[in-house]
């Protein structure tokens, strides 16, 4: 149980452009590690690479040289369409803004990661999973609503919810409460950090904002383990 | 799943999907329309007389015999003379013969002498015989049968007494006062130049004549004995139709009359004679043809635009479905997807549609423009331009879908504001 979600050693990685090009170095991480069942806040002011590190953990971005490792999967080894899946069977991701599809209804949009991955979720009814999260997210009362009508807090708890639908090993969320207030960002704290309570899935927290770092177990700087 | 997420996405679009689909809609109707007017237009024209393997007239020209016999249009300059016809039909390799005699009108419409032979063997479209609505077939000296159209314009009757006037044109002034004809029947319209005519026999073409030897009438006075059918001698004739027993002598026939020793005669076949002219005719066609076809790229190109222009405000969401798993490859059909579910709607409706306007508009060109459309279900070749249709419109759905995959692999899942 305690292997290791994220396993990162000696990882460079460039833009390359053309081969003849040398493009600069964006990330230079030696060793980075996230165990299971962890919640690690990654303290990211933006220029360091936040959105290079986050699309290479979740499989978008290939990398070359070093060893990324998620969730026991070399992946530099695998193929991308691997990676596509590992993403959309074992990660939840939230985004700062803009999470959801705006043609799909709040049911809809949660239960999404298990319509694109027949794997995620299975052997749960993910419908009766999805009225919970709408129940325990606050959301029973927009459930008729278009999500384009929702206030923010509201998207971001559904997009929390999409995240957690089907029982991910890891979620990543990357400066989910930005474009949140003050009691908005601390309900929904107090949620996904309930839901962890319950998981224990590992959660990457991605942040510039340094008081959230009070309610993970450990803090990490992109600035001091990203060494170019 | 991408099905479920192209329903949604078109539906979310709704006005500019519907656009879409409607300009498909429009394009593929107006398209299969014309395509079909085309067809019907030429079918129609090239059917005006069937079954007959010869047009036999004077020498000239060849194009002028078949229209004066066959479409009522322009006239002879020379005529046959009978005992060269009664000759020749004679000849045992013929099946039957219908001999024409042009010359006279009625308020526009033209006099056609001819005899029973045309009722019995005249065929258009296929296999089609001229059918009488009532009455009986032309046999007295002066009964007449009229076209459709010409009864239906002129009001006509039945027993209706009606003076024909001398020479084609419609202003002529010259009528055969003395001879007055008497309606006996009524053809059934056939949508061919038959129905604007207007049918006597050989001998009440002679008839009227009697006595106008110089071009106008004596003024002498004529025994009525003389109308008597026995007493009328047929001298001439203007051309006649010749069907023969065989259609492998065509050939040898035809060159038989083009050298007939007794009087310069002239035979065309008028299969090919028609579709000679129809390709004379037909650039129009090839117009129309054209036309329709840009009209079908805008309906395309209006797909590529809209789904284009979508393209930048929806790289949002390529970043969510990527996030939650989908591969740049699920982002590509997606978009596939929605250009072709409009196409096939699109051309759904527009086959729909061209029913509804064939539905409609068929009693109007039928009775106008003599275009007859039958109802009928697609044909190979339209469902070919379907596919056709399908498939550009598919391809018109690649760009932008192409450009929506590289997006997806330069962003990631980074969103763009």
């Amino acid at each position: 149980m305690n292997s290791p979600s994220i396993l990162i050693k000696n990882l460079t990685f460039s833009y390359q452009k053309s081969v003849a090009k040398i493009a600069p170095v964006v990330l230079n991480i030696e060793d980075f590690q996230v165990d299971y069942g962890e919640k690690v806040f990654l303290y990211g002011p933006s220029g360091y690479g936040k959105s290079t590190f986050l699309n290479i953990l979740a499989g978008v971005l290939e990398t070359k040289i070093g060893s990324v490792n998620v969730l026991n999967n070399e992946l530099s080894k695998i193929s991308q369409a691997q990676r596509d899946h590992l993403r959309g069977e074992n990660i939840g991701y939230i985004f700062q803004i803009f999470n959801l599809i705006p043609y799909l209804n709040i049911k809809e949009n949660i239960i999404l990661p298990c319509l694109i991955n027949k794997k995620r979720g299975l052997g749960i009814n993910i419908y009766e999973q999805a009225d919970q999260l709408i129940e325990t997210l606050g959301l029973t009362d927009h459930i008729h609503k278009n999500v384009t009508d929702l206030s923010i807090g509201q998207q971001q708890r559904v997009a929390a919810a999409r995240a957690l639908i089907g029982n991910p090993k890891m979620i990543i969320a990357d400066e989910p409460t930005s474009s949140l207030d003050e009691n908005n960002t601390i309900e929904f704290m107090n949620l996904l950090l309930s839901e962890w309570e319950k998981r224990k899935f590992t959660l990457l927290f991605v942040s510039h904002d340094i008081r959230l770092k009070n309610y993970f177990n450990r803090a990490v700087s992109l600035s001091e383990i990203n060494k170019i | 799943m991408i099905n479920f997420l192209t329903y949604k996405s078109i539906k979310n679009r709704k006005f500019t999907s519907l656009l879409c689909i409607l300009s498909i809609a429009l394009s593929v109707t107006l398209f299969l329309a014309i395509e079909r007017i085309r067809i019907g237009a030429r079918d129609g024209f090239t059917n005006t007389i069937s079954k007959t393997d010869l047009i036999v007239g004077a020498k000239g020209g060849q194009l002028q015999l078949l229209l004066y016999t066959v479409f009522h249009m322009g006239s002879a300059v020379n005529n046959i003379r009978m005992n060269s016809y009664d000759e020749i039909r004679k000849n045992p390799i013929i099946d039957w013969t219908i001999p024409i005699s042009l010359g006279d009108s009625y308020k526009g419409y033209r006099v056609v002498a001819t005899d029973e032979n045309f009722f019995e063997h005249y065929r258009f479209r296929g296999d089609k015989k001229v059918e009488l609505l009532q009455g009986t077939i032309p046999t007295e000296t002066f009964d007449v049968s009229i076209g459709s159209e010409v009864a239906k314009k002129l009001n006509l009757k039945i027993g209706d007494p009606i003076i024909l006037s001398h020479g084609v044109s419609s202003e002529s002034i010259l009528n055969h006062e003395n001879t007055p004809f008497r309606i006996i029947s009524i053809i059934a319209p056939t949508q061919t130049p038959i129905d604007t005519a207007v049918y006597i026999n050989l001998f009440g073409m002679e008839a009227m004549h009697m006595g106008w030897e110089s071009g106008v009438p004596s003024g002498a006075p004529i025994n009525p004995n003389l109308y008597k059918k026995e007493n009328i001698k047929i001298t001439q004739i203007t051309s006649f139709m010749v069907k023969l027993k065989s259609r492998i002598a065509i050939l040898k026939m035809r060159r038989e009359l083009d050298q007939y020793e007794k009087e310069p005669l002239m035979a065309i076949i008028p299969a090919l004679s028609l579709q000679e002219m129809w390709q004379t005719i037909g650039y129009v066609e090839q117009i129309l043809f054209l036309v329709s076809l840009c009209v079908l790229l805008v309906g395309i190109l209006s797909i590529l635009i809209s789904l284009y222009t979508s393209i930048n405000e929806r790289r949002r969401e390529m970043a969510i479905l990527r996030s939650i798993g989908a591969s740049s490859y699920h982002i590509f059909t997606l978009l596939i997807y929605e250009s072709s579910f409009l196409v096939i709607i699109g051309c759904l409706s527009g086959v729909i549609s061209l029913y509804a306007l064939l539905f409609f508009v068929r009693p109007w060109l039928e009775s106008n423009f003599s275009v007859y459309l039958e109802l009928q279900p697609l044909s190979t070749n339209e469902i070919f331009y379907l596919l056709g249709i399908l498939i550009a419109g598919t391809l018109a759905g690649l760009i932008p879908a192409i450009k929506a995959y590289k997006n997806s692999l330069q962003d990631g899942l980074t969103i763009k504001f």
